[in-house]
């Protein structure tokens, strides 16, 4: 077990370090300060991906029947709305933004978009728990 | 769908969670099955009927529109 941390860590650092190096190599703007601020930035996420794929296959019990349980019921009509949610949001902003001929940075429109998924898919499932928990 | 986990595991002395264990899904999902706001898929049904020693449509009454229609 050990070594699997010791592997994790590495792992974690490497995952992080190759995103800085990306950063510094592709960034425009400051690339020293970016690949360190992306480096810092990755490194729980590499960790984390680390300890999914190398420590939790050997600690974590894998339940055999995990689609019969309800929250998968719940998680995958959370995400079908959500889909659902994005086209509407999506086309009613690109119906928006044609019209207004407004120029938006692409990065703000993807985290929009990011944000948008994640709030809705919490909302729905936390919506679908509350309901079913409620007596 | 209408059941009747919710008596037969009073019956047995079970708690949900204990029921829960014992067909390998979670507490809320043998909450939810009890108040009939979750239809378990055919494989957890059939766990369940098994445990219960009872026959699947004997624990499980269709309701309304989901029932099959009256024989001629």
């Amino acid at each position: 077990m050990i070594v699997r941390r010791i592997l994790t860590g590495v792992t974690g650092v490497a995952v992080a370090g190759t995103v800085g190096v990306l950063a510094w190599l592709l960034s425009p703007v400051a690339p020293l300060l970016s690949g360190i601020v992306f480096a810092a930035t990755a490194l729980p996420f590499g960790v984390a991906l680390s300890w999914i794929l190398i420590i939790a296959p050997k600690t974590v019990p894998e339940s055999p029947h995990a689609s019969d349980s309800v929250e998968t019921t719940w998680l995958n009509r959370a995400l079908a709305g959500t889909a659902n949610d994005l086209v509407i949001v999506v086309g009613l902003s690109l119906a928006a933004v044609s019209i207004t001929r407004v120029e938006l940075p692409t990065a703000l429109v993807l985290l929009a978009i990011l944000l948008i998924a994640f709030t809705s898919t919490m909302a729905r499932y936390a919506l679908a728990r509350g309901r079913a928990v409620r007596s | 769908m209408k059941n009747s986990v919710r008596e037969r595991r009073q019956q047995e002395g079970w708690s949900q969670a204990h029921l829960a264990d014992l067909v390998g899904v979670t507490r809320l999902t043998v909450i939810s099955i009890e108040k009939g706001r979750f239809d378990p898929s055919l494989p957890l049904a059939f766990r369940l009927a098994s445990l219960f020693a009872v026959p699947i449509e004997e624990l499980f009454e269709p309701e309304g529109c989901d029932a099959p229609p009256a024989p001629q």
